[in-house]
């Protein structure tokens, strides 16, 4: 599945979840993502540098410049305690909506 | 009844004083005929009150009870002369309310009527005392005086060390005791009281229906509006509304005739 | 926390973009150095990985872009969102927002006017280069005025002083031009010492000015002209320069046109000729010159106010007769012109200031109400999760943009009135022609009304928006919701403001009391039914003609023909216009005195009928007559003053004067009558010593017919019946065919020269009532928003009173005592602030009676009745509530 057919929004959720874990930078972000979802979302630098940039600018998000082992200035993200909250509520939205998702579209299948 | 009220309706101006006198002679103090109110809203008219007729006589002990909107409060403020009926005659003490102007029936709110009601309704800036020296100022008496009876309307109450505080200084009984003070200051021919212990705990409540009770005994005719037949059973007379009609006026067990 | 953040981020995105640039490249070549390196470890080849980098690297540009709108919109959007909000908020409150963009725009906008008038006035620089170092110097002798400076003095001065790096002298004039096509006018200018345009640095900008030091001999005369002049009448054509003008008879050659806007030393100076020596110049007790001085950079005013002190000094001990008790002033130039308005002004700019506290009282007020009555929408906001700083936020964007729109419709309104004041001000403000709104007033008062707003708009909200919800909900359960401290603050806002209304007020009606009391003040003439209008003959007359005999009587006479003319007379100075003369003079038959101490009197030539033209009542003896010729005993007529001053308890008709002095020097003249003193330089100065010489007696050829005939002459013309004006073409058609030659300008009724006399007093007296009557328009809606606001926020107290019996008509009373209570208390504030201010006004504007019982009296009771009106209504709603309606409601 291709990020731009995730619902709108949901990279947002994603990348507060996996940050959750860990502080990481942009690249080690795009690919825990890969790797969580086994392959199934991939999301390349156009949509994942303003989703994140767009977090950072609610306050969701800090970022912070670090050298990495290979002597180069590395943006990490962490979440902060507003993006904590915003990632339960966000979280408990999602629930709701899947489960009411789940609700109408299953039994059509089955 | 009804022809009663077709031929009341026809009396002259001459005859409907005389009725009134009559009406006093007997002790009788409320006495309602055919007494309807209307409201309309949009193209709908609802009928609060449709067609009273009932008749208290001096001393009594009355509860109103009935189902919520079936105008319970609507006929307690036309008794209490804060609004005026639609239709149908009313009688205060002998005088024609029904017919009064603005004027005439602030009068008689503040001579004759003492309310009560469930928020209380007091001057949050004004103390205790000056809550119940209102009524007193707007029937013109003396300043001496006015304090006096004041004092005395909130002693009789057991609120005399309280006077000076405020109402958001007072617990919601001690508020209540206030508001039926001022009820009491002037005097009045009845006591109208809109679910008095509606705002209050159940103890509190109890305490306000004995202080009732005692302004009972002392020779006040009380009309008050509940919802609980526990309060209800306490008055003498029970007046039942529903639709805005009587519905049924039962002597309860309290009563001594 | 959190707003303060992004706040910071924002701002670093817009102040600190190239960081935040490389920032973002570091981080997107980071990634591709990632990609770089995960194709590496792969095991891919250096050529795969570099296809990985360049595949990483495509539409990074783009990925860019997108970065920067995530850290942008969102900012964009907030702000925006908060402006919609905000005008949403005040579209759904249009009276709230009306009233208050209303007020400000007023306070704004007579602010704006105000500022821009004292700015272009008072403290913009002339428009001479160092403007700074020009100092005007004045005799000053003790126990009278300022004076002018004579010639010798003039030149002693200039000489001895070090600190001047230039010194000029000049007369202000008005002469009878001729144009080289023949065309007579008249017109005013300056005789000055011709290195004035040195000194005021100030170059012609056609020609040249005057030839450098011209001799005296003044064989040779130049003229400089205005640039106006040369327009209007040489059409702009610069082979003028050269041409010869006539001036009052003399041939002058055009040396210069000066540059458009300089206009000195008057507004309508349109001339500038050399100072030619008067035949009388050489005395040194004749001052008639006026001079201006450039200092050298770095001298003080102080300094040169020593140095002169100094060369007076000397003077006196070298010319002990004529310079006996004089001393000399300097003060800056800018002060000279500008000083006699700078009271008014500055009590003007005091007026819009007490204007603009009022406007932002009501603004408070408003906001304070509107903060109360939306406590639930802020609750509410509270309980959704809205921080404190973001409710904050929305508050400052509001009362931001209420500042801005009321203060940009205060400017519209002050370039709007600018144009108005400046063609009502021409006559009563100095360098009216140089009033202009500038940038940094408009930016000026942008911050004050900005801060304004904001301290008196944001911060009432902002309190309301902390309270103790706790607390709110407690009062509202079972009592009538309150907000006590509110309602005292809002009291005591509208009582500031009915206090500074009442002071503006009865500011206002003292000055227009004491406007009043000098129009209707005895002028010692009837003005009514008098055609005025000013004459000069070209000056090309011979010296011996006798003007009097060949111009002036046979003109009255034949006026006095013209049908509809009752009596025309004939003066040398009008009451109440063009100046006046004083001479010393001397009493036969007592003992003589120092020249110093000799009685003094304004001096005028009039015609027989001069006085029943303007009917100036006799006391005692009798008019001039046609028998009082040139050959017969000389005659004059004193008025009442000089009578009591030189002959009290004497009766003066039949007693003789003299004059001495030089070339004035006359045989005695009999005293034949007294007439009534007439206010010859303002209806506010106390009257002087006036006395008449009969015109055809001035002899011809002399300095007194030079001094009083071959001046501006003036006709007052008395009309039978209706207007004046309508004799006008008629009485200059006779004047042309007596004397093609003469000019004939300043055409006015004897009533318009009153009223002229007064326009700096009425307009002051205007602007501040207009000023007064837009402060009582702001204050009483100010206390009608109060009441308002009082019976809506007391609907249930007033109902509940209404239940225990209180009867419509208490009602009424209530909220109408409340406001008379607020009256009452706004009044006392008033009288004191009226008391206080009438004094230090009446020190600042002459003619002022500090105490005015009857316009206070007249103002208080003005504002009872308003605050009367504007509580009626409200007191009228608060009583047509339905009692239990209103007890259902809650
Ligand atoms: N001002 C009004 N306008 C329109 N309808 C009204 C008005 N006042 C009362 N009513 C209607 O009249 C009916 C009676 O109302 P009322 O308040 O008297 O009922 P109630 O018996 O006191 O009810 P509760 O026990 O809930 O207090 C209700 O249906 C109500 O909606
Ligand atoms: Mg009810």
């Amino acid at each position: 599945m291709k990020p731009n057919d995730l619902v709108q929004g949901t990279l947002g959720l994603l990348i507060l979840r996996i940050l959750a874990l860990e502080p990481m930078h942009g690249w080690a972000l795009s690919q825990r993502l890969k790797q969580m979802s086994k392959d199934v979302l991939q999301v390349g630098p156009g949509s994942l540098y303003p989703a994140l940039h767009k977090l950072e600018q609610e306050g969701w998000i800090t970022a912070e410049w670090l050298i990495s082992d290979t002597k180069r200035r590395v943006k990490f993200y962490s979440l902060s305690k507003e993006g904590r909250k915003q990632l339960e509520a966000q979280t408990a939205d999602w629930k709701r909506l899947s489960g009411a998702i789940s609700a109408i579209v299953l039994p059509v299948r089955s | 009844m009804a022809s009663l009220d077709t031929a009341i309706q026809e009396l002259n101006p001459k005859q409907l004083e005389a009725r009134g006198e009559q009406l006093r002679q007997e002790g009788i103090v409320i006495r309602t005929y055919d007494l309807w109110k209307t409201y309309i809203m949009g193209d709908q008219e609802i009928h609060a009150v449709s067609g009273v007729d009932i008749e208290i006589r001096r001393g009594e002990y009355v509860a109103i009870m009935g189902p919520s909107g079936s105008g319970k409060s609507t006929l307690m403020n036309l008794i209490g002369c804060l609004d005026t009926p639609t239709k149908g005659l009313y009688y205060l003490n002998g005088k024609l309310a029904s017919e009064m102007e603005d004027d005439e029936l602030a009068r008689i709110r503040n001579k004759e009527i003492g309310f009560v009601f469930q928020t209380f309704n007091l001057l949050a800036r004004a103390s205790a005392l000056h809550n119940v020296e209102l009524p007193l100022i707007y029937a013109g008496i003396s300043s001496q005086e006015r304090l006096e009876r004041a004092r005395r309307a909130l002693s009789s109450v057991d609120l005399e060390q309280r006077m000076h505080h405020k109402p958001n200084e007072l617990s919601g009984g001690q508020r209540q005791r206030v508001a039926i003070a001022r009820a009491l200051v002037n005097h009045p021919s009845i006591l109208l009281a809109d679910e008095p212990t509606g705002a209050l705990d159940t103890k509190t409540g109890n305490e306000i229906m004995l202080l009732f009770e005692r302004l009972h005994e002392e020779g006040n005719t009380i009309v008050l509006v509940t919802h609980e037949p526990d309060i209800a059973s306490q008055a003498h007379r029970i007046i039942h509304i529903r639709d805005g009609k009587v519905d049924q006026d039962e002597i309860t067990s309290r009563s001594k005739n | 926390m959190r707003s303060f953040r992004k706040w910071r981020l924002r701002l670093r995105s817009l102040l600190d973009r190239s960081q935040v640039e490389s920032d973002l490249d570091d981080e997107l070549r980071d990634y591709v150095e990632w990609e770089i390196d995960k194709a590496m470890a792969a095991g891919g080849s250096p050529g795969e990985a570099r296809r990985a980098a360049i595949s990483a690297l495509r539409g990074m540009e783009r990925v860019k872009e997108e970065c920067r709108d995530a850290r942008g919109i969102r900012w964009f959007e907030d702000t925006l969102g908060d402006l919609r909000f905000a005008l949403r908020m005040l579209r759904r409150a249009p009276g709230f927002a009306a009233i208050a963009i209303l007020t400000l725009a007023l306070g704004a906008g007579v602010n704006a006017l105000m500022f821009t008038v004292i700015d272009s006035v008072l403290l913009r620089p002339l428009p001479y280069p160092d403007s700074a170092q020009l100092v005007s110097i004045d005799s000053v002798r003790a126990g009278s005025d300022r004076g002018s400076i004579s010639l010798p003095n003039f030149l002693d001065i200039r000489r001895q002083s070090r600190l001047f790096s230039k010194m000029a002298a000049y007369e202000e004039n008005s002469a009878s031009l001729r144009l080289p096509s023949g065309e007579p006018l008249h017109s005013s200018g300056a005789a000055a010492s011709p290195n004035l345009f040195e000194v005021l640095r100030v170059r012609p900008m056609l020609g040249s000015p005057f030839p450098a030091e011209e001799d005296h001999a003044g064989e040779a005369c130049s003229v400089v002209l205005s640039a106006d002049f040369w327009r209007e009448h040489l059409s702009s054509d610069p082979r003028a320069i050269g041409q010869s003008l006539t001036v009052d008879g003399k041939s002058c050659s055009i040396s210069g046109v000066m540059p458009d806007g300089f206009a000195f030393p008057a507004r309508d100076s349109e001339f500038w000729i050399p100072l030619q020596p008067a035949p009388d110049a050489a005395n040194r007790g004749a001052s008639f010159l006026e001079i201006i001085g450039r200092l050298k950079p770095g001298v003080t005013l102080a300094a040169a106010q020593t140095e002169l002190k100094v060369i007076a000094s000397r003077l006196e001990k070298a010319y002990p007769d004529d310079d006996n008790g004089l001393g000399f002033g300097a003060r800056f130039y800018q002060d000279r012109v500008t000083g006699d308005v700078r009271p008014a002004l500055l009590a003007l700019l005091g007026a819009v200031a007490i204007l603009l506290l009022i406007a932002s009282a009501n603004i408070a007020n408003l906001q304070l109400a509107r903060a109360l009555g939306r406590k639930r929408e802020m609750a509410i906001r509270a309980a959704l999760g809205a921080g404190r700083t973001r409710v904050a936020r929305q508050l400052f964007t509001e009362s931001i943009l209420l500042a801005l729109i009321g203060t940009g419709a205060g400017l519209i309104l002050a370039v709007g009135s600018l144009g108005l004041l400046k063609r009502i001000a021409a006559d009563a403000i100095p360098r009216v022609q140089e009033i202009a709104l500038r940038p940094e007033v408009c930016l000026a008062l942008l911050v004050i009304a900005g801060v304004s707003a904001l301290l008196f708009g944001l911060a009432p909200a902002w309190q309301a928006a902390r309270r103790d919800i706790e607390a709110a909900l407690r009062e509202s359960v079972g009592a009538v919701a309150g907000g006590h401290n509110q309602q005292k603050l809002r009291d005591v806002l509208v009582v500031a403001q009915l206090s500074l209304t009442i002071m503006l007020l009865a500011g206002s009606g003292m000055l227009l009391r004491t406007l009043y009391g000098l129009l209707h003040a005895d002028a010692g003439f009837a003005a009514q039914q008098v055609l005025t209008m000013q004459t000069a003959v070209s000056g090309t007359e011979p010296q011996d003609q006798n003007l009097a005999t060949t111009v002036y009587a046979p003109e009255l006479d034949q006026i006095e023909q013209l049908p509809g003319v009752k009596v025309a007379g004939f003066v040398t100075f009008l009451p109440l216009s063009n100046g006046s003369a004083s001479a010393s003079f001397l009493i036969q038959g007592r003992s003589n005195r120092s020249p110093g101490s000799q009685p003094r009197a304004l001096l005028n030539a009039a015609s027989d009928h001069f006085f029943s033209a303007l009917r100036v009542p006799l006391l005692k003896g009798r008019f001039f007559s046609r028998a009082d010729t040139l050959g017969r005993p000389r005659v004059a007529i004193v008025n009442d003053v000089l009578a009591r001053r030189c002959f009290a308890g004497e009766n003066p008709v039949g007693k003789q004067i003299a004059f001495d002095a030089g070339d004035f020097k006359t045989d005695p003249i009999t005293i034949v009558g007294v007439v009534h003193s007439t206010r010859q330089t303002g209806l506010a100065e106390p009257p002087d010593a006036q006395l008449y010489l009969d015109f055809r007696q001035v002899p011809p050829a002399t300095l007194w017919s030079q001094f009083l005939l071959k001046q501006i002459m003036t006709y007052a013309v008395r009309v039978s019946s209706g207007d004046p004006v309508t004799v006008s073409k008629s009485v200059q058609q006779v004047i042309h065919r007596v004397d093609p030659g003469q000019t004939v300008f300043h055409i006015a009724t004897m009533q318009e020269v009153v009223s002229a006399s007064v326009e700096g007093r009425r307009l002051g007296a205007i602007l501040l009532s207009v000023f007064a009557g837009l402060a009582l328009v702001v204050a009483v809606a100010g206390l009608y928003g109060v009441l308002s606001y009082m019976v809506s926020q007391r609907k249930r107290d007033i109902a509940v009173r209404m239940a225990l019996g209180a009867s419509r008509d208490d009602v009424v009373r209530m909220i109408l005592s409340r406001a008379l209570l607020l009256y009452a208390i706004g009044l006392t504030g008033g009288v004191v602030g009226v008391i206080w201010c009438g004094h230090l006004l009446s020190s600042m504007l002459a003619g002022l009676q500090p105490w005015d019982p009857l316009a206070l009296g007249i103002t208080t009771f003005g504002l009872l009745l308003v605050c009367f009106v504007a509580a009626w209504f409200p007191a009228r709603r608060a009583a047509s509530l339905d009692p239990y309606a209103t007890l259902r409601a809650e």
